[in-house]
């Protein structure tokens, strides 16, 4: 199985539904998160910062990392990208 | 000043056909050093190729930067999420990376989208995620563009290639 195929489905559960709780944490709101399973294993402040422990910690095991912003409804790229013109809903790209 | 200048000559073109193909950069993708050390620790060397050097479209029309799903591959990159993009043909699941970018001085490390190939025409599109992160200078007559952060300005224009 390659890196891209690797199941986050339980990582990404886990996040969409503690969003709003976290959001409403002062330390935690606009942080990034590592979530491994169903455990917030923690929140940094710099994408560097979380990328390295979450490597170190974890190696090439699957792991989720997300910002802890409001959901946003909307993403979007241009025609030139994909031929189409796209949104997708998901939380904090 | 006078070094990033140097730098960015580099990259600076004569005349460009920014009307035609709009802002391009080169950008150089690998995965994070820390991840590569992960793999090299598993015995998961990258497949191919350790990075590669991509033209890049500035796209201020994108919310996020994308890259050629393949090319991740290629470089192994870290699938950290993913995210579910509605196209015309219905919807397509897309894994997020982390990723180690560069051009010029500058070095971020990002998440970046993998788009499917037959979704794609690009192989790499700088969002406003990225731009963000700068002054975006954009001169039609004289057909070159900036990136400016600090003190520094850095003329990242693409040579034309016809």
């Amino acid at each position: 199985m390659s890196l891209s195929d690797e199941s986050l489905d339980i990582e990404e559960q886990f996040f969409a539904d503690h969003l709003s709780e976290w959001l409403a944490i002062d330390d935690l709101r606009g942080k990034w998160a590592l979530i491994k399973g169903s455990e917030l294993i923690g929140a940094f402040d710099k994408y560097e910062e979380v990328i390295r422990v979450a490597a170190d910690k974890f190696g090439v095991e699957p792991y989720m990392i997300s910002q802890i912003i409001p959901e946003q409804t909307e993403v979007t790229t241009t025609p030139i990208m994909i031929g189409l013109l796209f949104g997708c809903s998901h939380a904090g790209v | 000043m006078q070094e990033y200048e140097a730098k960015a000559s580099t990259y600076r073109s004569g005349p460009v056909a920014l009307t035609r193909e709009g802002a391009n950069i080169k950008v150089r993708v690998r995965p994070p050093m820390s991840h590569s050390l992960a793999l090299s620790r598993a015995g998961r060397a990258p497949k191919k190729k350790s990075a590669v050097i991509k033209k890049a479209q500035i796209d201020t029309g994108a919310t996020i930067t994308c890259i050629r799903d393949a090319i991740a591959q290629e470089l192994s990159l870290k699938k950290v999420r993913s995210v579910k993009i509605y196209t015309g043909e219905g919807t397509v699941k897309c894994p997020i990376y982390s990723a180690e970018l560069g051009f010029g001085p500058f070095k971020f490390f990002m998440s970046v989208v993998g788009i499917p190939a037959r979704h794609q025409k690009l192989d790499f599109l700088i969002g406003r995620d990225l731009l963000e992160k700068f002054s975006f200078l954009y001169s039609g007559p004289a057909q070159e563009f900036f990136l400016c952060r600090g003190d520094i300005k850095l003329n990242v224009t693409v040579p034309d290639k016809k």
